[in-house]
Protein backbone atom coordinates (compact mmCIF):
# COMPACT_ATOMS: atom_id res chain seq x y z
CA UNK A 1 0.00 0.00 0.00
CA UNK A 2 1.77 3.36 -0.80
CA UNK A 3 2.29 5.40 2.07
CA UNK A 4 -0.27 8.42 0.43
CA UNK A 5 -3.56 5.83 0.56
CA UNK A 6 -2.27 4.36 3.93
CA UNK A 7 -2.58 8.31 5.50
CA UNK A 8 -5.73 9.02 3.17
CA UNK A 9 -7.25 5.77 5.05
CA UNK A 10 -6.10 7.23 8.59
CA UNK A 11 -7.53 10.46 7.80
CA UNK A 12 -10.86 9.20 6.77
CA UNK A 13 -10.79 6.78 10.18
CA UNK A 14 -9.82 9.64 12.09
CA UNK A 15 -12.80 11.55 10.57
CA UNK A 16 -15.26 8.53 11.30
CA UNK A 17 -14.07 8.84 15.19
CA UNK A 18 -14.64 12.44 14.84
CA UNK A 19 -18.32 12.35 13.63
CA UNK A 20 -18.58 9.41 16.03
CA UNK A 21 -17.51 11.66 19.25
CA UNK A 22 -20.11 14.81 18.21
CA UNK A 23 -22.69 11.52 18.00
CA UNK A 24 -21.72 10.20 20.92
CA UNK A 25 -21.41 13.27 23.05
CA UNK A 26 -25.45 14.19 21.86
CA UNK A 27 -26.68 11.12 22.80
CA UNK A 28 -25.27 10.28 25.59
CA UNK A 29 -26.26 12.22 29.23
CA UNK A 30 -28.63 11.35 32.60
CA UNK A 31 -31.42 11.10 29.31
CA UNK A 32 -30.08 9.06 26.31
CA UNK A 33 -31.17 9.56 23.00
CA UNK A 34 -31.12 6.85 20.59
CA UNK A 35 -29.40 8.20 17.57
CA UNK A 36 -32.70 7.62 15.13
CA UNK A 37 -34.19 10.11 17.49
CA UNK A 38 -31.62 13.02 17.43
CA UNK A 39 -32.23 13.52 13.87
CA UNK A 40 -35.99 13.46 14.47
CA UNK A 41 -35.44 16.65 17.36
CA UNK A 42 -32.68 18.43 15.20
CA UNK A 43 -35.18 18.22 12.10
CA UNK A 44 -38.17 19.52 13.75
CA UNK A 45 -39.04 22.53 15.92
CA UNK A 46 -41.08 20.47 18.93
CA UNK A 47 -40.71 21.83 22.15
CA UNK A 48 -40.77 18.38 24.13
CA UNK A 49 -37.84 17.94 26.83
CA UNK A 50 -36.00 16.01 25.03
CA UNK A 51 -35.61 18.26 22.25
CA UNK A 52 -34.63 21.19 24.05
CA UNK A 53 -31.93 18.67 25.39
CA UNK A 54 -30.52 17.92 22.42
CA UNK A 55 -31.04 21.45 20.96
CA UNK A 56 -30.07 23.67 23.51
CA UNK A 57 -27.81 21.70 25.82
CA UNK A 58 -25.93 18.94 23.96
CA UNK A 59 -25.57 19.89 20.47
CA UNK A 60 -24.19 23.48 21.49
CA UNK A 61 -21.85 21.77 23.94
CA UNK A 62 -20.84 18.97 21.46
CA UNK A 63 -19.81 21.80 19.08
CA UNK A 64 -17.97 23.83 21.74
CA UNK A 65 -16.22 20.44 22.47
CA UNK A 66 -15.48 19.82 18.99
CA UNK A 67 -14.48 23.13 17.89
CA UNK A 68 -12.27 23.82 21.36
CA UNK A 69 -10.45 20.41 20.28
CA UNK A 70 -10.18 21.22 16.26
CA UNK A 71 -8.40 24.61 17.32
CA UNK A 72 -6.07 23.57 20.29
CA UNK A 73 -4.78 20.57 18.14
CA UNK A 74 -4.12 22.84 14.71
CA UNK A 75 -2.40 25.74 17.23
CA UNK A 76 0.24 23.02 18.50
CA UNK A 77 0.96 21.31 15.24
CA UNK A 78 1.50 24.67 14.01
CA UNK A 79 3.79 25.75 16.72
CA UNK A 80 5.97 22.87 16.78
CA UNK A 81 6.79 23.14 13.38
CA UNK A 82 7.25 27.08 13.67
CA UNK A 83 9.39 26.69 17.18
CA UNK A 84 11.04 23.40 15.82
CA UNK A 85 10.43 22.27 19.52
CA UNK A 86 8.42 19.42 19.96
CA UNK A 87 7.42 20.85 23.61
CA UNK A 88 6.23 23.89 21.64
CA UNK A 89 2.55 23.96 22.44
CA UNK A 90 -0.17 27.33 22.65
CA UNK A 91 0.94 27.65 26.75
CA UNK A 92 4.84 28.61 25.38
CA UNK A 93 3.61 31.60 23.21
CA UNK A 94 1.41 33.36 26.69
CA UNK A 95 -1.95 32.30 25.40
CA UNK A 96 -2.17 30.47 29.18
CA UNK A 97 -0.65 33.03 31.49
CA UNK A 98 -2.33 35.96 29.48
CA UNK A 99 -5.61 34.37 29.38
CA UNK A 100 -5.38 33.46 32.98
CA UNK A 101 -4.20 36.78 34.23
CA UNK A 102 -6.90 38.44 32.82
CA UNK A 103 -10.13 35.77 32.94
CA UNK A 104 -9.29 35.40 36.47
CA UNK A 105 -8.95 38.78 37.44
CA UNK A 106 -12.42 39.53 35.88
CA UNK A 107 -13.90 36.56 37.83
CA UNK A 108 -12.66 37.08 41.05
CA UNK A 109 -12.87 40.93 40.96
CA UNK A 110 -16.05 41.40 39.16
CA UNK A 111 -17.91 38.21 39.44
CA UNK A 112 -21.12 39.86 38.37
CA UNK A 113 -19.11 40.44 34.64
CA UNK A 114 -19.02 36.38 34.18
CA UNK A 115 -20.41 37.23 30.80
CA UNK A 116 -17.45 39.12 29.51
CA UNK A 117 -14.78 36.46 30.89
CA UNK A 118 -13.87 35.15 27.48
CA UNK A 119 -13.76 38.60 25.67
CA UNK A 120 -11.32 39.64 28.71
CA UNK A 121 -9.18 36.11 28.40
CA UNK A 122 -9.04 36.76 24.35
CA UNK A 123 -7.70 39.99 25.15
CA UNK A 124 -5.09 38.87 27.68
CA UNK A 125 -4.03 36.16 25.61
CA UNK A 126 -3.50 38.01 22.45
CA UNK A 127 -2.00 40.66 24.75
CA UNK A 128 0.71 37.83 26.12
CA UNK A 129 1.59 36.74 22.51
CA UNK A 130 2.13 39.96 21.47
CA UNK A 131 4.02 40.94 24.39
CA UNK A 132 6.89 37.83 23.83
CA UNK A 133 6.88 38.46 20.16
CA UNK A 134 7.95 42.13 20.88
CA UNK A 135 10.43 41.12 23.52
CA UNK A 136 11.86 38.30 21.44
CA UNK A 137 12.76 40.88 18.52
CA UNK A 138 15.84 41.24 17.99
CA UNK A 139 17.19 41.58 14.13
CA UNK A 140 14.21 39.20 13.58
CA UNK A 141 13.24 36.21 15.17
CA UNK A 142 14.31 32.99 16.73
CA UNK A 143 12.16 30.25 17.90
CA UNK A 144 15.16 29.62 21.51
CA UNK A 145 14.24 33.41 22.22
CA UNK A 146 10.56 33.06 21.65
CA UNK A 147 10.21 29.91 24.12
CA UNK A 148 12.96 31.78 26.50
CA UNK A 149 10.48 34.81 26.39
CA UNK A 150 8.16 32.75 26.83
CA UNK A 151 8.41 31.06 30.15
CA UNK A 152 9.72 34.42 31.59
CA UNK A 153 6.59 36.47 30.92
CA UNK A 154 4.67 33.31 31.79
CA UNK A 155 6.09 33.36 34.94
CA UNK A 156 5.67 36.71 35.67
CA UNK A 157 2.23 36.70 34.66
CA UNK A 158 1.76 33.56 37.03
CA UNK A 159 2.93 35.28 39.94
CA UNK A 160 -0.35 37.52 39.08
CA UNK A 161 -2.33 34.97 39.23
CA UNK A 162 -1.03 33.27 42.33
CA UNK A 163 -1.26 36.55 44.22
CA UNK A 164 -5.01 37.20 43.43
CA UNK A 165 -6.05 33.21 44.01
CA UNK A 166 -4.45 33.49 47.05
CA UNK A 167 -6.45 37.46 48.28
CA UNK A 168 -9.72 36.20 47.57
CA UNK A 169 -9.39 32.97 48.31
CA UNK A 170 -12.62 32.71 49.36
CA UNK A 171 -13.64 33.04 45.61
CA UNK A 172 -11.38 30.70 44.19
CA UNK A 173 -13.82 27.80 43.03
CA UNK A 174 -15.00 29.13 39.82
CA UNK A 175 -11.38 30.15 38.80
CA UNK A 176 -9.83 26.88 39.82
CA UNK A 177 -12.90 25.07 37.45
CA UNK A 178 -11.77 27.66 34.75
CA UNK A 179 -8.28 26.60 35.04
CA UNK A 180 -8.27 22.99 34.95
CA UNK A 181 -10.79 23.73 31.44
CA UNK A 182 -14.27 22.87 31.24
CA UNK A 183 -16.95 22.82 28.79
CA UNK A 184 -20.16 22.58 31.63
CA UNK A 185 -22.95 25.48 30.94
CA UNK A 186 -21.38 25.80 27.04
CA UNK A 187 -23.58 26.73 24.78
CA UNK A 188 -24.56 28.36 21.65
CA UNK A 189 -23.21 32.26 22.20
CA UNK A 190 -20.03 30.27 22.42
CA UNK A 191 -19.85 28.22 19.63
CA UNK A 192 -20.41 31.00 17.98
CA UNK A 193 -17.65 32.78 19.32
CA UNK A 194 -15.22 30.07 18.11
CA UNK A 195 -16.78 29.23 14.83
CA UNK A 196 -15.56 32.36 12.75
CA UNK A 197 -12.20 31.39 14.81
CA UNK A 198 -12.03 27.69 13.66
CA UNK A 199 -13.50 28.33 9.97
CA UNK A 200 -10.79 30.96 9.13
CA UNK A 201 -7.67 29.19 11.07
CA UNK A 202 -8.10 25.60 9.65
CA UNK A 203 -8.69 27.72 5.95
CA UNK A 204 -5.62 29.41 6.51
CA UNK A 205 -3.58 26.60 8.23
CA UNK A 206 -4.45 24.02 5.32
CA UNK A 207 -3.31 26.29 2.97
CA UNK A 208 0.11 27.29 4.56
CA UNK A 209 0.67 23.52 5.19
CA UNK A 210 3.22 24.12 2.15
CA UNK A 211 5.09 26.41 3.66
CA UNK A 212 5.07 24.48 6.87
CA UNK A 213 6.89 21.55 5.41
CA UNK A 214 9.37 23.82 3.85
CA UNK A 215 9.91 26.01 7.67
CA UNK A 216 10.87 22.26 8.49
CA UNK A 217 14.25 22.19 6.39
CA UNK A 218 15.25 24.75 9.09
CA UNK A 219 15.89 28.66 7.87
CA UNK A 220 18.44 28.49 5.84
CA UNK A 221 17.41 25.98 3.25
CA UNK A 222 14.22 27.35 4.03
CA UNK A 223 14.97 30.91 2.53
CA UNK A 224 17.20 29.50 0.13
CA UNK A 225 13.95 27.82 -1.76
CA UNK A 226 12.35 31.26 -1.16
CA UNK A 227 10.33 31.21 1.50
CA UNK A 228 10.23 34.27 3.43
CA UNK A 229 10.91 32.97 6.70
CA UNK A 230 10.58 35.75 9.24
CA UNK A 231 7.28 36.95 7.60
CA UNK A 232 6.16 33.24 7.69
CA UNK A 233 6.92 32.14 10.70
CA UNK A 234 5.11 35.75 12.41
CA UNK A 235 1.79 34.92 10.45
CA UNK A 236 1.87 31.28 11.87
CA UNK A 237 2.44 32.57 15.13
CA UNK A 238 -0.03 34.78 15.01
CA UNK A 239 -2.44 32.31 13.54
CA UNK A 240 -1.44 29.61 16.10
CA UNK A 241 -2.69 32.37 19.13
CA UNK A 242 -6.11 33.50 17.82
CA UNK A 243 -6.46 29.76 17.55
CA UNK A 244 -5.74 28.76 21.07
CA UNK A 245 -6.92 32.74 22.09
CA UNK A 246 -10.68 31.79 20.94
CA UNK A 247 -10.38 28.47 22.61
CA UNK A 248 -9.25 29.15 25.92
CA UNK A 249 -11.66 32.17 26.14
CA UNK A 250 -14.01 30.09 26.21
CA UNK A 251 -13.30 26.70 28.09
CA UNK A 252 -10.64 27.83 30.28
CA UNK A 253 -6.82 26.76 30.50
CA UNK A 254 -7.49 23.39 28.53
CA UNK A 255 -3.80 21.94 28.18
CA UNK A 256 -2.71 18.73 27.03
CA UNK A 257 -4.98 18.99 23.74
CA UNK A 258 -2.74 21.25 21.89
CA UNK A 259 0.31 19.29 22.67
CA UNK A 260 -0.36 15.38 22.75
CA UNK A 261 -3.03 15.47 19.99
CA UNK A 262 -0.34 16.57 17.34
CA UNK A 263 2.24 14.46 18.41
CA UNK A 264 -0.04 11.50 18.03
CA UNK A 265 -1.32 12.73 14.76
CA UNK A 266 2.36 13.07 13.61
CA UNK A 267 3.13 9.32 15.50
CA UNK A 268 0.34 8.05 13.18
CA UNK A 269 0.73 10.44 9.97
CA UNK A 270 4.23 11.51 9.80
CA UNK A 271 5.69 14.93 9.59
CA UNK A 272 3.78 16.13 6.15
CA UNK A 273 1.85 18.76 7.49
CA UNK A 274 -0.57 18.35 4.34
CA UNK A 275 -1.65 15.54 6.06
CA UNK A 276 -0.83 16.35 9.44
CA UNK A 277 -2.89 19.15 9.74
CA UNK A 278 -6.22 17.56 8.92
CA UNK A 279 -4.95 14.67 11.04
CA UNK A 280 -4.39 17.09 14.14
CA UNK A 281 -7.79 18.55 13.98
CA UNK A 282 -10.17 15.62 13.70
CA UNK A 283 -7.93 14.19 16.33
CA UNK A 284 -8.54 16.64 18.42
CA UNK A 285 -12.05 17.02 17.87
CA UNK A 286 -12.61 13.59 18.27
CA UNK A 287 -10.39 13.73 22.23
CA UNK A 288 -12.44 16.89 23.43
CA UNK A 289 -15.90 15.21 22.04
CA UNK A 290 -15.51 11.58 23.53
CA UNK A 291 -13.48 13.20 26.92
CA UNK A 292 -16.20 15.60 27.44
CA UNK A 293 -18.90 13.37 27.17
CA UNK A 294 -17.10 10.49 29.72
CA UNK A 295 -16.43 13.11 31.86
CA UNK A 296 -20.32 14.64 32.03
CA UNK A 297 -21.70 10.93 32.54
CA UNK A 298 -18.88 8.44 33.63
CA UNK A 299 -19.59 9.49 37.67
CA UNK A 300 -23.47 9.90 38.23
CA UNK A 301 -24.28 13.02 39.56
CA UNK A 302 -20.91 14.51 39.67
CA UNK A 303 -19.61 16.26 36.66
CA UNK A 304 -15.72 16.21 36.39
CA UNK A 305 -14.15 18.59 34.04
CA UNK A 306 -12.71 17.82 30.86
CA UNK A 307 -9.52 18.54 31.56
CA UNK A 308 -8.65 16.09 34.50
CA UNK A 309 -10.05 13.13 32.19
CA UNK A 310 -8.56 14.23 29.07
CA UNK A 311 -4.73 14.29 31.10
CA UNK A 312 -5.50 11.14 32.89
CA UNK A 313 -6.60 9.00 30.47
CA UNK A 314 -4.46 10.91 27.25
CA UNK A 315 -1.43 10.76 28.95
CA UNK A 316 -0.47 7.22 28.80
CA UNK A 317 -2.01 6.16 25.65
CA UNK A 318 0.39 8.98 24.26
CA UNK A 319 3.01 7.09 26.16
CA UNK A 320 2.16 3.73 24.84
CA UNK A 321 2.25 5.59 22.02
CA UNK A 322 5.56 6.24 22.57
CA UNK A 323 7.13 3.53 23.69
CA UNK A 324 5.57 1.44 20.67
CA UNK A 325 7.18 4.01 18.13
CA UNK A 326 10.34 4.10 19.86
CA UNK B 1 24.23 33.79 -15.60
CA UNK B 2 27.13 35.97 -14.05
CA UNK B 3 27.62 35.92 -10.68
CA UNK B 4 29.78 38.53 -8.82
CA UNK B 5 30.16 40.31 -5.49
CA UNK B 6 30.64 43.60 -5.27
CA UNK B 7 32.38 45.69 -2.20
CA UNK B 8 30.83 43.09 0.41
CA UNK B 9 32.11 44.11 3.93
CA UNK B 10 30.55 41.65 6.77
CA UNK B 11 30.69 43.30 10.77
CA UNK B 12 29.42 40.80 13.29
CA UNK B 13 29.75 42.56 16.42
CA UNK B 14 32.70 44.09 16.46
CA UNK B 15 34.65 41.91 14.47
CA UNK B 16 34.88 42.65 10.88
CA UNK B 17 34.17 38.97 8.49
CA UNK B 18 34.25 40.27 5.33
CA UNK B 19 36.38 44.15 4.33
CA UNK B 20 35.74 45.41 0.63
CA UNK B 21 35.88 41.61 -0.85
CA UNK B 22 35.13 41.53 -4.61
CA UNK B 23 35.00 38.74 -7.09
CA UNK B 24 32.83 37.58 -9.85
CA UNK B 25 32.52 33.91 -10.69
CA UNK B 26 33.33 31.79 -14.20
CA UNK B 27 29.66 31.10 -15.50
CA UNK B 28 29.30 27.36 -16.16
CA UNK B 29 32.49 26.76 -13.95
CA UNK B 30 32.89 24.82 -10.58
CA UNK B 31 34.81 27.49 -8.25
CA UNK B 32 36.25 25.97 -4.81
CA UNK B 33 36.81 28.64 -2.09
CA UNK B 34 39.69 28.14 0.28
CA UNK B 35 41.08 29.83 3.55
CA UNK B 36 41.23 29.12 7.24
CA UNK B 37 38.55 28.35 9.63
CA UNK B 38 37.42 31.98 10.55
CA UNK B 39 38.82 33.54 7.48
CA UNK B 40 34.91 34.52 5.96
CA UNK B 41 34.91 31.97 3.70
CA UNK B 42 31.09 30.44 4.70
CA UNK B 43 30.23 33.88 5.14
CA UNK B 44 30.79 35.27 1.93
CA UNK B 45 28.90 32.25 0.81
CA UNK B 46 26.06 33.15 2.90
CA UNK B 47 26.27 36.49 1.32
CA UNK B 48 25.89 34.74 -2.14
CA UNK B 49 23.27 33.29 -1.11
CA UNK B 50 21.40 35.84 0.63
CA UNK B 51 21.20 34.34 3.49
CA UNK B 52 22.26 37.15 5.80
CA UNK B 53 21.03 40.61 6.18
CA UNK B 54 23.11 43.55 7.03
CA UNK B 55 26.22 43.02 4.74
CA UNK B 56 27.56 46.40 2.72
CA UNK B 57 27.94 46.03 -0.91
CA UNK B 58 26.14 43.91 -3.90
CA UNK B 59 25.87 40.75 -5.30
CA UNK B 60 25.07 40.98 -8.75
CA UNK B 61 23.63 38.41 -10.55
CA UNK B 62 24.01 39.64 -14.39
CA UNK B 63 24.90 42.98 -13.26
CA UNK B 64 21.42 43.07 -11.39
CA UNK B 65 21.44 42.97 -7.31
CA UNK B 66 20.19 40.59 -5.81
CA UNK B 67 19.29 42.08 -3.09
CA UNK B 68 16.06 43.72 -5.12
CA UNK B 69 14.87 40.33 -6.36
CA UNK B 70 11.82 38.73 -4.80
CA UNK B 71 13.03 35.69 -2.70
CA UNK B 72 11.34 33.17 -5.00
CA UNK B 73 12.51 34.85 -7.98
CA UNK B 74 16.05 34.48 -6.27
CA UNK B 75 15.59 30.51 -5.63
CA UNK B 76 14.87 30.28 -9.69
CA UNK B 77 18.50 31.19 -10.12
CA UNK B 78 20.36 30.19 -7.29
CA UNK B 79 20.64 26.74 -4.98
CA UNK B 80 22.16 26.58 -1.54
CA UNK B 81 23.38 23.44 0.43
CA UNK B 82 23.88 24.87 3.47
CA UNK B 83 26.72 23.28 6.15
CA UNK B 84 23.63 22.07 8.42
CA UNK B 85 20.65 20.77 6.73
CA UNK B 86 17.62 19.37 8.42
CA UNK B 87 14.91 17.62 7.16
CA UNK B 88 11.77 15.46 9.52
CA UNK B 89 13.57 11.81 9.42
CA UNK B 90 10.05 10.13 7.75
CA UNK B 91 10.84 12.70 4.84
CA UNK B 92 11.11 10.39 1.47
CA UNK B 93 13.66 11.02 -0.61
CA UNK B 94 11.31 12.18 -3.65
CA UNK B 95 9.62 14.58 -0.98
CA UNK B 96 12.91 16.08 0.02
CA UNK B 97 13.57 16.36 -3.94
CA UNK B 98 9.77 18.11 -4.41
CA UNK B 99 10.51 20.85 -1.74
CA UNK B 100 13.02 22.04 -4.89
CA UNK B 101 10.12 22.92 -6.78
CA UNK B 102 8.87 25.36 -3.88
CA UNK B 103 10.18 28.41 -5.64
CA UNK B 104 7.85 27.20 -8.83
CA UNK B 105 4.84 27.17 -6.79
CA UNK B 106 1.87 29.55 -5.67
CA UNK B 107 -0.45 28.54 -2.34
CA UNK B 108 -3.16 27.35 -4.86
CA UNK B 109 -0.96 26.00 -7.65
CA UNK B 110 -1.19 22.19 -8.39
CA UNK B 111 2.22 20.00 -9.80
CA UNK B 112 3.01 20.86 -13.55
CA UNK B 113 4.70 18.25 -15.82
CA UNK B 114 7.20 20.42 -15.94
CA UNK B 115 7.62 19.42 -11.73
CA UNK B 116 7.62 16.21 -12.36
CA UNK B 117 10.17 16.11 -15.14
CA UNK B 118 12.91 18.87 -13.16
CA UNK B 119 12.33 16.80 -10.01
CA UNK B 120 12.61 13.29 -11.79
CA UNK B 121 16.12 14.54 -13.58
CA UNK B 122 17.64 15.72 -9.81
CA UNK B 123 17.15 12.15 -9.01
CA UNK B 124 18.87 10.76 -12.21
CA UNK B 125 21.66 13.19 -11.83
CA UNK B 126 22.38 12.31 -8.50
CA UNK B 127 21.51 8.43 -9.12
CA UNK B 128 19.03 8.30 -6.33
CA UNK B 129 15.74 7.24 -8.75
CA UNK B 130 15.95 3.58 -6.63
CA UNK B 131 16.04 5.19 -3.23
CA UNK B 132 13.15 7.49 -3.91
CA UNK B 133 10.70 6.02 -1.40
CA UNK B 134 13.34 5.78 1.25
CA UNK B 135 12.91 7.93 4.18
CA UNK B 136 15.94 10.36 4.63
CA UNK B 137 15.88 8.91 8.30
CA UNK B 138 17.78 6.06 7.02
CA UNK B 139 19.81 6.78 4.33
CA UNK B 140 23.85 7.03 5.07
CA UNK B 141 25.89 10.49 4.94
CA UNK B 142 26.37 10.38 1.15
CA UNK B 143 23.03 9.49 0.25
CA UNK B 144 21.42 12.07 2.58
CA UNK B 145 24.02 14.81 1.02
CA UNK B 146 23.14 13.58 -2.90
CA UNK B 147 19.56 14.00 -1.86
CA UNK B 148 20.08 17.38 -0.28
CA UNK B 149 21.29 17.80 -3.72
CA UNK B 150 19.20 16.46 -6.09
CA UNK B 151 16.49 19.20 -3.78
CA UNK B 152 18.93 21.91 -4.96
CA UNK B 153 18.77 20.24 -8.59
CA UNK B 154 15.34 20.43 -8.91
CA UNK B 155 15.10 23.87 -8.13
CA UNK B 156 16.88 24.20 -12.02
CA UNK B 157 19.59 26.63 -10.76
CA UNK B 158 21.55 28.17 -12.96
CA UNK B 159 23.98 28.81 -9.69
CA UNK B 160 24.77 25.97 -7.40
CA UNK B 161 26.25 27.59 -4.11
CA UNK B 162 27.48 24.83 -1.65
CA UNK B 163 28.92 25.19 2.07
CA UNK B 164 31.49 22.30 2.76
CA UNK B 165 29.63 19.86 0.75
CA UNK B 166 32.09 16.63 2.12
CA UNK B 167 32.13 17.30 5.76
CA UNK B 168 31.00 14.38 7.83
CA UNK B 169 31.50 12.11 5.14
CA UNK B 170 33.95 9.25 4.76
CA UNK B 171 36.50 8.90 1.59
CA UNK B 172 34.33 7.08 -0.76
CA UNK B 173 30.89 9.07 0.16
CA UNK B 174 33.18 12.47 -0.62
CA UNK B 175 34.44 11.03 -3.57
CA UNK B 176 30.66 10.52 -4.71
CA UNK B 177 29.44 13.90 -3.97
CA UNK B 178 32.46 15.63 -5.68
CA UNK B 179 32.08 13.82 -8.72
CA UNK B 180 28.59 14.71 -8.80
CA UNK B 181 28.99 18.17 -8.27
CA UNK B 182 31.87 17.79 -11.17
CA UNK B 183 29.22 16.62 -13.50
CA UNK B 184 26.79 19.30 -12.85
CA UNK B 185 29.17 22.13 -13.78
CA UNK B 186 30.11 20.19 -16.98
CA UNK B 187 26.65 18.27 -18.06
CA UNK B 188 24.28 20.91 -17.02
CA UNK B 189 26.67 23.74 -16.75
CA UNK B 190 25.47 24.98 -13.66
CA UNK B 191 27.77 27.92 -12.14
CA UNK B 192 29.14 25.83 -8.97
CA UNK B 193 31.05 27.93 -5.95
CA UNK B 194 31.73 25.44 -3.29
CA UNK B 195 33.36 26.13 0.23
CA UNK B 196 35.84 23.22 0.39
CA UNK B 197 37.99 22.36 3.40
CA UNK B 198 40.32 19.47 1.32
CA UNK B 199 42.92 21.47 -0.61
CA UNK B 200 42.84 18.04 -2.31
CA UNK B 201 39.31 18.31 -3.67
CA UNK B 202 39.92 21.64 -4.64
CA UNK B 203 43.06 21.00 -7.02
CA UNK B 204 40.72 17.99 -8.46
CA UNK B 205 37.68 19.22 -8.79
CA UNK B 206 37.70 22.90 -9.21
CA UNK B 207 38.36 25.11 -12.40
CA UNK B 208 39.10 27.97 -10.39
CA UNK B 209 39.83 28.50 -6.89
CA UNK B 210 39.44 31.58 -4.89
CA UNK B 211 41.46 31.84 -1.98
CA UNK B 212 39.84 34.04 1.51
CA UNK B 213 42.56 35.79 3.47
CA UNK B 214 42.00 37.98 7.01
CA UNK B 215 38.26 38.77 5.07
CA UNK B 216 39.41 39.73 1.70
CA UNK B 217 40.30 37.42 -1.64
CA UNK B 218 43.80 36.51 -1.10
CA UNK B 219 44.56 34.99 -4.23
CA UNK B 220 42.03 33.71 -7.59
CA UNK B 221 43.27 31.66 -10.58
CA UNK B 222 44.06 28.08 -12.03
CA UNK B 223 44.10 25.76 -8.40
CA UNK B 224 47.01 24.24 -10.54
CA UNK B 225 49.11 27.27 -10.15
CA UNK B 226 47.48 29.05 -7.41
CA UNK B 227 47.72 26.38 -5.12
CA UNK B 228 52.08 26.08 -3.73
CA UNK B 229 53.71 25.31 -0.52
CA UNK B 230 54.22 29.03 -0.18
CA UNK B 231 50.80 29.95 -0.45
CA UNK B 232 49.84 27.55 2.09
CA UNK B 233 52.41 28.28 4.13
CA UNK B 234 51.23 32.34 3.72
CA UNK B 235 47.61 31.20 4.14
CA UNK B 236 47.14 28.57 6.73
CA UNK B 237 50.81 29.14 8.28
CA UNK B 238 51.78 25.22 7.29
CA UNK B 239 54.52 24.00 5.66
CA UNK B 240 53.94 21.42 2.61
CA UNK B 241 55.55 19.46 0.30
CA UNK B 242 54.38 18.89 -3.51
CA UNK B 243 54.16 14.89 -4.59
CA UNK B 244 53.47 13.97 -7.88
CA UNK B 245 50.25 11.72 -8.44
CA UNK B 246 50.14 8.77 -10.74
CA UNK B 247 48.43 10.84 -13.77
CA UNK B 248 51.66 13.53 -13.13
CA UNK B 249 49.28 16.09 -10.93
CA UNK B 250 50.84 18.06 -8.62
CA UNK B 251 49.48 17.63 -5.45
CA UNK B 252 50.44 19.08 -1.91
CA UNK B 253 50.40 17.75 1.55
CA UNK B 254 50.82 19.30 4.69
CA UNK B 255 53.72 18.73 6.89
CA UNK B 256 54.91 20.71 9.76
CA UNK B 257 53.04 24.38 11.37
CA UNK B 258 55.43 27.18 10.37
Amino acid sequence: MSDAKRRIIILAALLVLATAGLVTSIMLGSVPVPPAEIWQYLSTNETTVNGEIIRNIRLPRALVALLVGINLALSGAILQAVMKNPLADPHIIGISSGAGLTGIFVMLLYPEAGRLVPLFAFVGAMAAAILIYVLAWKNGISPVRIILAGVAVSAFLGAGISAMLIFYSDRVHGALMWMIGGLSARSWPHVNLLLPYTVAGTLLAFLGARHINVLQLGDDLAKSLGLRVELTRLCLTALAALLAASAVSVVGLLGFVGLIVPHTARLMLGSDYRFLLPGAALLGAATVTFCDTFARTAFSGAELPVGIIMAALGAPFFLFLLRRDL
Amino acid sequence: MQLSAQNIGVVIGDKTILEQTTVSFAEGKCTAIIGRNGAGKSTLLKVLAHLLDGYTGEVRLDGQNTAQLPRKKLAQYIAVLPQHTAAPPDTTVAGLVDFGRFPYRSIFSKDTPKDKAATEAALTATGLTNLRHRQVGSLSGGERQRAFIAMALAQEPQILLLDEPTTYLDIAHQLEVMRIVRRIADEKHITVVMVLHDITHALLYADEIVVIKDGGVFAKGDPRTVLTPALIETVYGVQADTFTNAEGLSLILPRAIA
